[in-house]
């Protein structure tokens, strides 16, 4: 099979080739288009084809990663969209949760809602909490509906009605008139996220209005232009959710893509390190102007509770963190004298001040360069000639005003940027209660193996895994992921004596409709993988702990209550032993591998010696001189003791005191502290 | 007992001197510790039981040093935070040496750092390697604690017995497990003591993860580099304070503004405040207020103080820590046994959520006659408690709902206020009407913007909120406190006023007008419904 991933990212789209007769892996980088990323794409895909003398035709797969959800998001750029709901309950989605902000701020804010109040419809009917219907929906309201939809100009509607997660009766009704009489993009709540909180459940409804039709329209015209290029490839994309989907099957998920760029890397390191053999690990991708984390154990997480720009996101979505903090984040002073970096970026334009293109803020870049890290001639494999002295001027005027030497402030912004990385992991750690010491820390990214060592002591982490091509392990994500659908039922529980037979047969329900979703999709059914999840609180709680339970587990609910208990005491230091639990929302998820891809390896058995020797500046403020080794040139085996730095195309691996690397086999590299 | 806040003048100036001697090492340990503070609030929410706690996140959380000063605090509900630290202090001189390891206190006494009885705060001592090294402390408000009322929040109290159980400062942990004994009053006293006891436990959880945190926090970075940082932290905040307050040395002004009532037969109860500044300080004067009343806008002294650091917060604090430092550079007098200073036994469960809101207005009402462009005229000005209680027929059990309802926010020189957002010393969330149609016997029949309730002006104040709530069940008890439902939020400079709140029971298609402070019993049928007010609007319209 030769499979083709494309990640866009915000400078460059990075595209890999994965092809197995004649067996081969290629990548390539583009400059991104923001404007119409499918330029981008397309560009890419030519030129590696051409690159590796591989016919279009030949290609039978291609995955992608885009950001044209999210961007739409974050810009507010998406369809015009009409709100139709419960009447009297038009402004819930701007009153919100009727919470500000910021506390302390003269003017409280919080973001606009995606709806103006003229495009809120209000439905005379009423559901109550046990299902029954209060107010029947009649035919006449109905008409009265669909006339007040089509007197406003639209590309979306949403329906959003009061208790339709308990029964949908009256949004199926409405979503069927609508949909087929207005043309338009029409969504149901009961469809996009069945669970309680109105607010949450409208404004995710909308948000699916507002991103189906500008996701439908990019899909479409990247489908077609794939299919001049590569005639017999299927196309699919990467979900938020970490698997990927046909893109001819988006229709009502597209707020499923909302953090489809941002999966790749979660699913890439995720790879590389099972591959490794390590199933704990927090993944690192630190580019040019953001730093995303996430930490996986066993498995990616995968949570219903997100935020995008303000926006709430109650759809599956891997537990990714980002940060503005990358190799561009611009350091500077505050009016007392302290240091701070980020979350301004300087970007690619003018870039770091290093780069010579008029940036005059030292970055992180830049201060990497002045204590000796990176090598002015070897970044990007010497495609981009960095200047030292440029980069020193920059980060000596912050110096001066710290009333320090450059080294020092150089060492102070690494030291900050690092934490403010080593912040977002305690995020997805510790604030979940796992010690981050008991994971493997795998950095990515141009910049995240610069300074994997600082973040790892900063957290007492121990062991780090770098991928064989740190640049493109989010296109490689791509490649390696899993077709997925993720399917949930609330059931509400609070008896193990009856409740057992419901939630099997629920499991084996959703069992069902996953495996048909999953063939439906081309997945061979032998390699389909199922796995079971139960949202669990005491009864009274109502924010729920997700535990596993072992697929076809014979006690389910005595094993999710042994789970869980364990989970609330690691979580909150005790447990209500005499409290009753509910089994609230079951959850199954399928899975399904499209190709085995050929594992990397790492062949060289002749070692590597010392390329030349730099001077370095150690966090303690000391020079030593250190070895510079190249890493095509090391042995599987061969040992690289700290201080010492490892450079490659795409990155530059920085090896500190106490820390050792072995190359392996695999070709990843294996860093350690010494006395561990 | 004095409340002052600690230190003098000469400390400070003094302090002015001080520089971050590692700027980096400051940065990165006080990010620690705000972190901390913010994953207490997460545990406290996550593993609460009542939907006040765990839907309207009505809780915060914060680390104080070894004698109580405030060190860093979450993102939460300002009227909570300002006042915590009083609760630590009232803690340490109670029961001294009594709090050792694993040992936690439990308090709402308004007399002793509380601010109103349903507010229980949580406190513990946190050790480490055998030396007391700061305290963790949480509030949250708890929807019953006893009283005449279901919800504790009695429309018409006059007397703080009638507002339920009144806990000074007594261990109620030991080894880190509640010992139901020590909260058996509280048990008794409650309509709800299972949620109680379930609260209860998401409080201790709370600390303990904060406790947890800083013990992690000093492993990594040494327990000499966090206490320094404790007073570095203080130390930078109060710098910074002082400069922005020096921009304003030699200035003075007055205001004065009303409460609508105390519930008890006073009207239009003045509250006065005078603003000095000096030397980088500002001396906050209450001393024109009007004495305490008998109805329950009475506001203890730790609430008042919260309300005051709130509004220097808001305008000074940009970018600073919020932390002991902060407060040092601002002296509150609050004569003992007036409106904002009551003695016992005053009634005062409406004066930490509506007279508060008040004192914030006087505060930012003085300061717009020094700096008239930089303040935003008056937001709603109340928080519009809303509880209901009565026994559920699907259960046979009690319940109480308590909730605040949002309003319209001030307007201010170039930007329109918001509308249907909760201002200046709460910021709850609501509950949502498929969590309260679940839990309750209640139907919302309406949540909406009141268009048209914002002050015009050159810039708009915000709209307030329609809501409108049927009971379905009989005899339930509605207890309403809420303010400016005579007066109106005033705007700035020539902009119009908000439009006041209005309190309505419907009941057979007729309507009722219930006074700001009101406590009916009601028949299933009945709907309340509740306006509240718009924002202030800010300079003259162009129309």
């Amino acid at each position: 099979m030769n499979v083709i991933g494309v990640d866009v990212g915000g400078t460059f789209t990075d595209i890999i080739l994965v092809r197995e007769n004649p067996q081969g892996h290629f990548s390539h980088k583009v400059p991104s288009t923001p404007e119409a990323q499918e330029t981008a794409v397309i560009k890419g895909i030519r030129e590696i084809l051409e690159m590796s003398g591989t016919e279009g035709d030949r290609v039978d797969l291609v995955v992608h990663g885009t950001t044209v959800a999210t961007n739409a998001m974050l810009q507010r750029s998406g369809a015009t969209v009409v709100l139709v709901t419960t009447e009297g309950l038009e402004d819930v989605i701007e009153i919100g949760r009727q919470n500000r902000d910021e506390i302390y701020a003269r003017m409280a804010s919080r973001p606009e809602p995606l709806v103006r109040r003229e495009m809120r419809i209000g439905v005379h009917e009423r559901t109550g909490p046990d299902g029954e219907a209060i107010i029947p929906l009649t035919p006449d309201e109905i008409e009265r509906v669909r006339t007040a939809v089509d007197e406003r100009e639209s590309d979306a509607v949403a329906v959003a009605l009061l208790f339709s997660y308990v029964n949908p009766a009256h949004e199926m009704t409405l979503l069927r008139e609508l949909g087929e009489s207005t043309g338009r993009y029409v969504v149901a709540s009961s469809e996009v996220l069945p669970e309680f909180r109105e607010f949450e459940r409208i404004s995710t409804t909308v948000l699916e209005a507002y991103l189906g039709p500008v996701v439908l329209g990019y899909l479409e015209r990247l489908g077609r232009a794939i299919r001049e290029v590569c005639p017999n490839a299927t196309v699919t994309i990467m979900q938020s959710n970490g698997g990927t989907r046909l893109v001819t099957r988006t229709r009502g998920r597209a707020i499923g893509l909302a953090l489809s760029g941002l999966a790749g890397g979660v699913m890439g390191a995720w790879e590389v390190a099972r591959n490794a053999g390590i199933t704990r690990l927090i993944s690192l991708d630190m580019g040019g102007t953001s730093c995303d984390v996430s930490a996986i154990d066993g498995g990616v997480v995968v949570r219903a509770d997100n935020e995008v720009a303000g926006l709430p996101l109650r759809t599956p979505s891997v537990d990714v963190k980002t940060i503005g903090a990358g190799g561009g984040s611009i350091a500077w002073i505050d009016a007392a004298g302290v240091l701070h970096v980020g979350p301004q970026s300087a970007g690619a334009d003018p870039g770091p001040a290093a780069y010579n293109l008029g940036g005059q803020d030292a970055t992180v870049t830049d201060a990497n360069l002045v204590i000796g890290r990176l090598n002015p001639y070897y970044f990007l494999g010497g495609r981009l000639e960095l200047s030292p002295r440029m980069a020193k001027r920059a980060v000596s005027r912050l110096a001066k005003e710290l009333g320090m030497s450059a080294e020092d402030a150089a060492l102070g912004i690494i030291r900050i940027s690092s934490h403010n990385m080593m912040q977002a992991i305690r995020e997805v750690t510790v604030e979940r209660g796992q010690d981050p010491r008991d994971y493997v820390l795998v950095p990515f990214g141009g910049a995240g193996p610069t300074q994997a060592v600082d973040i790892a002591e900063a957290l007492g982490i121990r062991a780090i895994l770098v991928p064989p091509s740190p640049g493109i392990t989010s296109a490689l994500g791509l490649v390696c992921s899993d077709l997925r659908v993720d399917l949930m039922q609330t059931v509400l529980i609070d008896d193990a004596t009856t409740g057992g037979d419901t939630v099997r047969m629920t499991f084996e329900r959703l069992d069902d409709q996953a495996i048909e979703s999953l063939t439906a999709q081309g997945a061979d059914p032998d390699r389909i993988v199922l796995e079971w999840r139960i949202d669990m609180r005491y009864k009274g709680q109502s924010h729920e702990i997700t535990v596993y339970v072992p697929y076809e587990s014979r006690e389910v609910l005595e094993e999710a209550r042994r789970r869980f208990e364990e989970r609330h005491e690691a979580m909150y230091g005790y447990t209500l032993g005499d409290r009753p639990v509910e089994w609230v929302t079951l959850r199954v998820t399928g899975t399904a591998r499209w190709s085995s891809l050929p594992a990397h390896t790492h062949t060289v058995t002749e070692p590597g010696e010392p390329i030349s020797v730099r001077e370095l500046v150690l966090p303690d403020g000391s020079d030593v001189d250190a070895d510079v080794y190249r890493r095509e040139q090391l042995a599987v085996g061969q040992e690289i003791a700290g201080p010492a730095l490892v450079e490659q195309v795409d990155t530059t691996i920085y090896l500190g005191q106490g820390w050792t690397g072995v190359q392996q086999a695999d070709a990843t590299m294996f860093v350690r502290r010494r006395d561990s | 007992m004095d409340w002052r806040p600690a230190g003098g003048c000469d400390y400070v100036c003094e302090e002015a001197r001080l520089l971050i001697e590692d700027p980096i090492t400051f940065e990165v340990t006080k990010n620690a510790l705000i972190a901390c503070a913010r994953e207490m609030t997460q545990a406290l929410r996550r593993a609460a039981f009542s939907p006040n706690i765990k839907e309207r996140r009505d809780c915060s959380c914060a680390i104080f040093d070894s004698e109580g000063r405030l060190v860093a605090q979450s993102k939460d509900i300002p009227v909570h935070l300002g006042a915590m630290p009083l609760s630590v202090r009232s803690c340490i001189d109670e029961l001294g040496d009594q709090l050792v390891d694993g040992t936690m206190a439990l308090l709402n006494d308004p007399f002793r750092g509380g601010s109103h009885l349903p507010d229980l705060t949580l406190v513990a001592p946190v050790y480490f390697e055998g030396q007391l090294v700061a305290f963790v402390a949480n509030r949250a408000h708890h929807a019953d604690v006893g009283g005449v009322s279901p919800g504790s929040m009695p429309g018409l109290s006059t007397d703080i017995s009638e507002e339920g159980v009144l806990i000074s400062p007594r261990i109620v942990v030991r080894k880190r497990r509640l010992e139901r004994a020590a909260v058996a009053d509280l048990l008794e006293s409650t309509r709800t003591p299972d949620e109680r006891l379930g609260d209860l436990s998401a409080q201790i959880a709370a600390n303990v993860v904060g406790m947890k945190r800083l013990h992690g926090t000093m492993k990594s970075h040494g327990t000499i580099t966090i206490l320094d940082t404790f007073s570095d932290l203080r130390d930078y905040s109060a710098k910074q304070m002082q400069e922005r307050l020096s921009r304003l040395d030699g200035e003075e002004a007055e205001f004065t503004d009303f409460m609508d009532s105390d519930g008890a037969g006073n009207w239009t109860i003045p509250i006065t405040a005078r603003l000095h500044f000096d030397r980088g300080r500002v001396r906050v004067d209450f001393s024109k207020t009007a004495r305490q009343v008998t109805g329950n806008i009475n506001c203890p002294y730790a609430s008042t103080l919260s309300a005051v650091y709130y509004v220097f917060a808001t305008m000074f604090g940009e970018g600073i820590p919020i932390n002991e430092g902060c407060w040092r550079t601002i002296d509150v007098h609050a004569p003992i046994g007036s409106l904002v200073n009551p003695e016992y036994p005053a009634a005062v469960s409406a004066g930490n959520v509506e007279t508060t809101q008040r004192i914030v207005d006087v505060v930012f009402g003085a300061l717009a006659r020094i700096i008239p462009d930089e303040v935003p005229a008056a937001s709603q000005g109340t928080m519009n408690n809303l509880t209901i209680g009565g026994i559920d027929p699907r259960t046979g059990r009690a319940f109480t709902f308590y909730e605040t309802i949002g309003g319209g926010a001030g307007a201010m020189r170039g930007s329109d206020g918001a509308s249907g957002i909760h201002t200046h010393m709460t910021n709850t969330l609501n509950t949502p009407i498929e969590a309260l149609e679940t839990s309750y016997p209640l139907r919302v029949h309406r949540y909406s913007i009141r268009r048209g309730s914002g002050g015009v002006g050159k810039w708009n104040g915000g709209d307030g909120i329609v809501r409108e709530i049927e009971v379905l069940v009989d005899d339930a008890t509605i207890s309403i406190q809420s303010e400016r439902r005579h007066s109106s939020p005033w705007g700035l400079n020539g902009g119009a006023p908000g439009a006041p709140g209005d309190n309505t029971l419907i009941y057979h298609g007729r309507q009722y007008r219930l006074q700001s402070k009101s406590s009916v019993t009601a028949p299933a049928g009945t709907i309340i419904r509740i306006e509240t007010p718009g924002g202030g609007g800010w300079g003259a319209s162009d129309h």
